[in-house]
């Protein structure tokens, strides 16, 4: 029995805007084994809503194959994949305001043909930390309200979870609580691809990234692979006087790196470092010249900040920016 | 079975709704009998005449199988109307059950709803005319029974064109008038306006209500009728969702 579980291989898809073509999807590929818990990251209108849209069938692909568990979608009999998805789509989710949290679970469980379990339902409760299951979804704040729907897309106990923007209108504690939730579907054999522009969530949660622009993956591997893209760490230093700044500038070019002293204004800047022993020889070369500084900071660089890099950097090679 | 699970979930929904927003349910229906009520004074004020005189039989019967009417396009017509005003159309849409059986299974639970009251209403009509209107339950209820689908199939026409255009107001505020409009029209004995949905059905109730014997001729003119305006309108529907999907506007608000 084969681990992957969704498939996408050349999937292209264009909307018609103001009688204007929009590419949302350009010939995207991606596999998702069981088990995973897979970031989706991107830039508004890069195309993330419009994946999690294909693979439901909410919007129909022009080109290209989507496959579950090896069988194309749209020739299932009786819709079989959409029996194991769950979805939340723009930070909405299965939810009726007029129903409550529990019977907005019952309703959506029982449409989903799955068998309502009340003990699973009052865990993932627990786990989101909703006490007031009875009390009608409108009546609720906006964060209590995406956890109702995030309990209504999660209780038939889906293989593959599609979260698009779950972290929308939640608080720290939500966040938090959110976290351990999809933590422990994982645990009990759901996969998550989650989408969100909360890049902080996505660290902390997915192993694998993907990184989508303008319709087209620019990245897709393991966190750490792209943590590692090229510098691991940044010095950041306010020298607070030119002479301060011409030891500094000294000092750099007597070590000979790979990266150049980037001003972020007159008299400080940034300096990226490779690694572990490069930020110590950087250190050490600078000692004599430290106690000039006015500022210093040496920390190793975020997901955030290598995100950032890549949507960057590949919007100057295509010419588009800059 | 798979059917009736579904069918089972939805009168729960409806239960649980009914419970909880009873007074809205009884507001509205109070309206309802309100307005008639007006209706009919209106008229027998107008034109002097009284409820004994029999003037006001049309209207009443009319009443009672226009009830029913609007309740049989509004079925999946308003579903659409309200999923998309709810936000929550995407999501009915990602279950294994299609939307267009899922609307369906929601329109015959309303059709149900719409026949009891008509029975109801029919009944009540009896007692407030002091039994003069003594009405042949089976053969009225069978013509307005046989002919809902017709407009069952105008509802799904229609909530094909709500997915893609999402004016949801403006076609169900036009829809009304044209229910009122179809039910008006003289289609009995049968003649060219037969070929309209819903009218020869309607116009054949108010004869049978009447005391006019329908033959089984009409019931078959009425059930393909129906059966062609319904598999039109699925048709139809099936290919404005096509449309949508492949727009991607079906959650549109």
């Amino acid at each position: 029995m084969t681990n992957n579980l969704l498939s996408l291989s050349g999937v292209g898809k264009i909307y018609q805007r103001a009688g204007q073509e929009v590419v949302a999807l350009h010939d995207f590929s991606m596999s998702v084994d069981a088990g995973e818990i897979v970031g989706l990251l991107g830039p508004n209108g890069s195309g993330k809503t419009t994946f999690v849209k294909l693979v439901t069938g909410i919007s129909a692909a022009d080109q290209g194959t989507l496959t579950w568990r090896g069988k194309p979608i749209g020739r299932m009999r009786l819709n079989d994949n959409l029996r194991q998805i769950g979805v939340l789509l723009e930070g909405r989710g299965a939810c009726y305001e007029r129903l409550s949290t529990l019977e907005n679970a019952r309703y959506f469980c029982r449409l989903r043909e799955a068998q309502f379990d009340r003990r699973y339902f009052d865990e993932l409760a627990e786990l989101l930390e909703v006490t007031d299951v009875k009390a009608p979804v409108r009546q609720l704040s906006t964060g209590n309200k995406l956890r109702a729907a995030m309990l209504g897309c999660l209780i038939h106990r889906p293989a593959l979870a599609l979260l698009d923007e779950p972290t929308l209108g939640l608080d720290l504690f939500g966040i938090e609580s959110l976290e351990r939730l999809l933590r422990h579907g994982a645990r009990h054999g759901t996969t998550f691809v989650v989408s969100s522009h909360d890049i902080h969530f996505i660290e902390r949660l997915c192993q694998r990234i993907v990184c989508i622009r303008e319709g087209r993956k620019v990245f897709d591997g393991q966190k750490t692979q792209l943590l590692n893209v090229s510098h691991q760490y940044l010095l950041s230093i306010n020298t607070g006087s030119p002479s301060a700044l011409d030891r500094l500038n000294d000092a750099i070019r007597s070590l000979a790196l790979d990266s150049a002293w980037q001003m972020s204004s007159d008299l400080s800047g940034q300096l990226p470092l490779r690694d572990h022993q490069q930020a110590c020889e950087v250190l050490a070369a600078l000692q004599p010249c430290l106690k000039e500084f006015q500022g210093i900071e040496l920390r190793k660089i975020s997901l955030h900040e290598k995100y950032r890099r890549l949507i960057g950097e590949d919007k100057a090679e295509s010419g588009k920016i800059g | 079975m798979r059917l009736f699970n579904h069918l089972y979930n939805e009168i729960s929904r409806n239960v649980l709704l009914l419970r909880r927003y009873w007074f809205e349910a009884v507001l509205s229906l109070g309206l309802v009998l309100v307005l008639f009520g007006g209706l009919i004074f209106t008229v027998l004020s107008v034109g002097g005449g009284t409820l004994e005189s029999g003037s006001v039989d049309g209207i009443i019967v009319g009443f009672a199988v226009w009830l029913f009417a609007t309740t049989a396009m509004g079925g999946a017509m308003g579903d659409v109307a309200e999923e998309t005003e709810q936000r929550t159309l995407e999501q009915i849409c990602l279950a294994p059950l299609p939307l267009g059986t899922l609307l369906a299974v929601r329109a015959l639970l309303q059709l149900g709803g719409g026949l009891l009251m008509l029975v109801v209403t029919l009944m009540v009509i009896e007692v407030v005319t002091g039994g003069r209107l003594e009405i042949p339950y089976i053969p009225t209820l069978a013509a307005a029974l046989l002919a809902a689908p017709s407009l069952l199939g105008v509802g799904f026409a229609l909530a094909g064109v709500l997915l893609l255009s999402k004016k949801g107001t403006g076609i169900q505020v036009a829809a009304f008038p044209l229910v009122l409009g179809l039910m008006a029209l003289p289609a009995y004995p049968m003649n060219a306006l037969a070929l309209l949905p819903f009218a020869f059905g309607a116009a054949a109730a108010r004869a049978s209500a009447a005391g006019t014997a329908l033959g089984p001729e009409v019931f078959a003119v009425i059930a393909l009728n129906s059966a062609c305006y319904l598999a039109l309108g699925v048709l139809i529907y099936r290919r404005l969702e096509q449309h949508a999907r492949k727009l991607g506007v079906l959650g549109h608000f």
